[in-house]
């Protein structure tokens, strides 16, 4: 799974709408939504605030395998 | 739920882009004054003078945005290649010829061109100085900027 997938899926999992998750994290619904998109690389601050939400460490959501191996 | 709550909020995504706008449209404010200070004094032949005022700015500006470079240690790595390589001691040299030539252009344009020996020698030795100069003075910002660079690790 990307990045981009298990952002949503953690999402889902804290049954969050974008909206509920862009609220708590302090950005707009858009800025989810793109990052959900792989449209927008958010910094590492955002990265924590929203794993701390989604209650996940940042390799659960933000690491990604190199697709290479 | 107040919906409008986010307005008070600082998007990162937003505020990056805010500063990519706004720094775009710094930059082809810049690019205007350029063509604008190339128009009136070169074309159109209009006297120092009476474009001080959009020279100033464009000065200013340029200043500015350059001396931040510096204090932010930007040219540290430019510094550090043009010590290490003969590549870019080179291409050093070579922008500041291709300054020189340009700097030299320009005053042919405005004050025409020598008629005699006497003033191609002043032409040749201006072009002269103008690059040492811009080497020069670009070394300098690259080595300040190295040290400045530097001290905040240091810090």
């Amino acid at each position: 799974l990307n990045k981009r997938k298990k952002l949503k899926l953690a999402r889902v999992e804290q049954d969050l709408t974008q909206e509920e998750l862009a609220n708590r994290v302090k950005v707009t619904r858009q800025t989810i939504g793109l990052i959900e998109a792989g449209k927008y690389n958010p910094s590492l601050k955002l990265c924590l605030a929203i794993c701390k939400t989604l209650s996940k460490t940042l390799d659960d959501i933000f690491w990604e395998e190199d697709e290479k191996k | 739920v107040n919906h409008y709550e986010h307005y008070e909020w600082e998007d990162e995504r937003i505020k990056s882009a805010n500063n990519k706008i706004h720094s775009e449209g710094f930059v082809l404010l810049l690019y205007g004054l350029l063509i604008l200070i190339i128009i009136r004094v070169i074309i159109l032949g209009h006297p120092f003078h009476s474009t001080w005022d959009i020279i100033l700015l464009f000065l200013g500006a340029s200043l500015y945005v350059t001396l931040r470079h510096v204090l932010s240690g930007n040219f540290s790595e430019e510094y550090e290649a043009i010590q290490a390589s003969f590549r870019h001691k080179l291409s050093m040299v070579f922008s500041g010829l291709l300054a020189g030539i340009f700097f030299t252009v320009f005053r042919l344009l405005r004050e025409g061109f020598p008629g005699t020996a006497g003033e191609v020698i002043e032409i040749l030795v201006s072009l002269i100085v103008f690059v040492v100069v811009f080497m020069g003075v670009g070394w300098l910002m690259r080595k300040l900027s190295h040290r400045k660079a530097y001290q905040e690790i240091d810090n």
